[in-house]
């Protein structure tokens, strides 16, 4: 999930009247820098709620930098249901068809088991700073913390969200609220992270609340329940042939 | 001779080594189980009565976990109406071996591309019409007992070959067998299947190069060539021969030649809703290409798909498969909502429409149905 938190990120101008001396470039890097591992294991679990009541869904993912992710489901309904991403490919598989699907274009945008996340959302986006234009909008004290927060606007088309709005822990680097924005500056998304641990010397909060702005009375909560951030990953773990295994 | 024993027993306690060397703290598997129970109630139309069918089928998984080079998997599935039946459909071992992989027992493998019809299935065909319902995510199913063998060749190609001794079977001549020889017949080493596939991505494309050989019935040699990439539009096209082993006769080709292709766009509709669009088509050229009464045998079928989720719960769905050439369609309405963790009510109307004399002629051979029920999965 630590892979999951730059799904998010953010934004603007203003940097003029900025009072520090960071850069949002610098602050990017930062965040980067604590959430993105060599190699991680993560078991946690999806809790989606709306109106019925709420879903529970399991899965193991494990992540290399910022554009190798597997996710495999593990939840009686969707068990051996995986997701790899490598590079800018998105794939799925389905074990009761031994089929495997190469998501492109819209199907991208797609929810994820009926969550708030799409399947970009899951696996990343890759470079934020080759991506995203970041400017710093200044500085904001959230729970008596002092935050730095930034705008993103994408640089190219085709990104999950053309703009965003992050909110950076200035002790920490771990981003704790992000809201992304279509392209006509609509509230698209909103995301909430806390349990805020320290791992092997890392930052990581332990869950992520996503509340998709057009759905009322849905939000998808992740959790981890056990982390490893020096996990010892097999070399060819991000491949085809680890999705249909 | 001494010294040959000593060589093979040298090469199987380094085979053994090699083996036991992957993952010595991993040979440990634990057992994931899920059952998923379905219950639901048809009314049929067929040959002027209307009837009704209760059931109920029930699965049991049960999947290895815990070892990451070795994984077991079975599958038994149960129907439960005034009778009881009973069908193994998978179970299957998989070891991962330092530069391959192996699989053995009954499973499936899939080659080609499509949803419905793909001439890159050249192992278990899926040209043909389809002989059960339009339900389910996945409409081609069908598993036989094979030995498989995957090689890796960088992230996104690899090798396969596959033998299928008894090659596919009907399932309708499955029988009860009451002691080994029954369940697994001797079979003569000619009479196998087999074949070899390559995957290969270029660039946004990916093509898939293989062949098989049928060894029961009617032997034939079956090349086959499949591309799928994206291009506004995920498409998908395939084509493959099936060639009499003895005797071909290349003054009727087009009577071997197959071709499948296919259209997928998916659009986001924002609210979370989506709207999907899929068209295959199935293609034979030496097939019959004028209505004959009650024919099956057609040189064109199609499947156009639309699929609506105005929530991320609920689903509609609109299938057919229809017949060109004597204009007649199996049309499938279908709706489901997960309403709670695990569990899906569903309903969906079957509907043929054709005159006297087409493949998909009401009330007749294609029943028309309605089906309400419920699944849970735990």
């Amino acid at each position: 999930m630590n892979r999951i938190l730059p799904l998010i990120f953010t934004f603007g101008l203003l940097a003029a009247l900025s009072v520090s001396a960071i850069t949002a470039e610098e602050i990017v890097k930062n965040v980067e820098r604590n959430e993105i591992n060599e190699a991680e294991r993560i078991d946690g679990s999806m809790i989606i709620s709306d109106r019925f009541g709420s879903r529970t869904k399991t899965f193991i993912s494990y992540a290399s930098g910022s554009d190798k992710m597997l996710l495999e489901f593990t939840n009686p309904e969707e068990r051996g249901q995986k997701i790899l991403r490598l590079e800018d490919e998105i794939y799925l598989y389905f074990p009761e068809a031994e089929e495997v699907i190469h998501l492109q274009g819209s199907a991208l945008k797609e929810s994820v088991m009926g969550s708030d996340f799409s399947y970009e959302d899951m696996t990343g986006e890759g470079d934020l700073l080759d991506q995203y234009e970041v400017t710093l909008l200044g500085e904001e004290s959230i729970e008596g913390r002092k935050h730095y927060h930034l705008e993103l606007k994408a640089r190219k088309r085709g990104l999950a969200y053309p703009k965003q709005e992050a909110w950076i822990d200035a002790e920490t680097w771990v981003m704790t609220r992000a809201n992304a924005y279509s392209l006509s500056g609509r509230l698209l998304k909103e995301m909430e992270l806390g349990d805020i641990r320290v791992v092997a010397g890392k930052y990581v909060p332990h869950y992520i609340i996503m509340r998709d702005a057009m759905k009322k009375k849905s939000s998808t909560e992740m959790r981890i329940e056990a982390i490893d951030l020096v996990a010892k990953l097999p070399p060819d773990i991000f491949s085809l042939e680890e999705l249909t295994w | 001779m001494r010294a040959r024993s000593l060589q093979r027993g040298g090469f199987a306690a380094l085979l053994v080594f090699l083996v036991l060397g992957l993952a010595p703290a991993d040979l440990a598997a634990e057992v994931a189980s899920s059952v998923t129970i379905n219950g639901s109630a048809t009314v049929l139309r067929e040959l002027g009565e209307t009837k009704l069918m209760p059931a109920i089928t029930a699965s049991l998984d049960l999947d290895s976990e815990g070892n990451k080079n070795v994984k077991g998997y079975l599958r038994l599935d149960s129907y439960v109406g005034q009778n009881v039946g009973i069908d193994i459909p998978r179970a299957y071992l998989k070891v991962r071996l330092p530069w391959f992989r192996l699989t053995l027992g009954k499973t499936r493998v899939s080659w080609g591309d499509g949803f419905v019809f793909n001439a890159g299935d050249v192992v278990f065909g899926s040209m043909d019409t389809i002989s059960g319902g339009l339900e389910g995510s996945a409409l081609r199913d069908e598993t036989a007992w094979l030995a498989s063998v995957y090689l890796p060749l960088g992230a996104f190609s690899f090798l396969e070959v596959v033998t299928l001794p008894y090659g596919v079977a009907n399932p309708e001549e499955y029988t009860f067998a009451t002691s080994l020889g029954d369940v697994s017949p001797l079979m003569p080493l000619h009479s196998m299947s087999g074949g070899i596939r390559g995957a290969f991505k270029m660039g946004s494309t990916t093509l898939e190069i293989g062949y098989y050989a049928t060894g029961r019935d009617t032997p034939e040699h079956r090349p086959y060539v499949s591309l799928h990439g994206h291009l506004l539009v995920d498409w998908n096209l395939s084509a493959s021969m099936a060639i009499l082993q003895f005797g071909p006769d290349w003054g009727q080709w087009e009577d071997y030649l197959r071709i499948s292709a296919g259209l997928f766009h998916l659009i986001n509709l924002g609210l979370n809703r989506t709207l999907s669009f899929r068209l295959e088509a199935a293609v034979r050229p030496g097939a019959g290409w004028e209505e004959i009464a009650g024919g099956a045998d057609y040189g064109l079928f199609l499947f156009p798909e639309v699929s609506f989720s105005p929530t991320d719960t609920l689903s509609l769905q609109l299938r057919s498969l229809i017949s060109p050439v004597d204009l007649s369609a199996l049309s499938f309405l279908s709706v489901s909502w997960n309403i709670y963790q695990g569990l899906t009510i569903f309903s969906h109307l079957s509907l043929p429409v054709g005159d006297g004399n087409d493949l998909y002629q009401w009330d007749q051979g294609y029943p028309s149905s309605w089906t309400a029920g419920l699944e849970f999965i735990y």
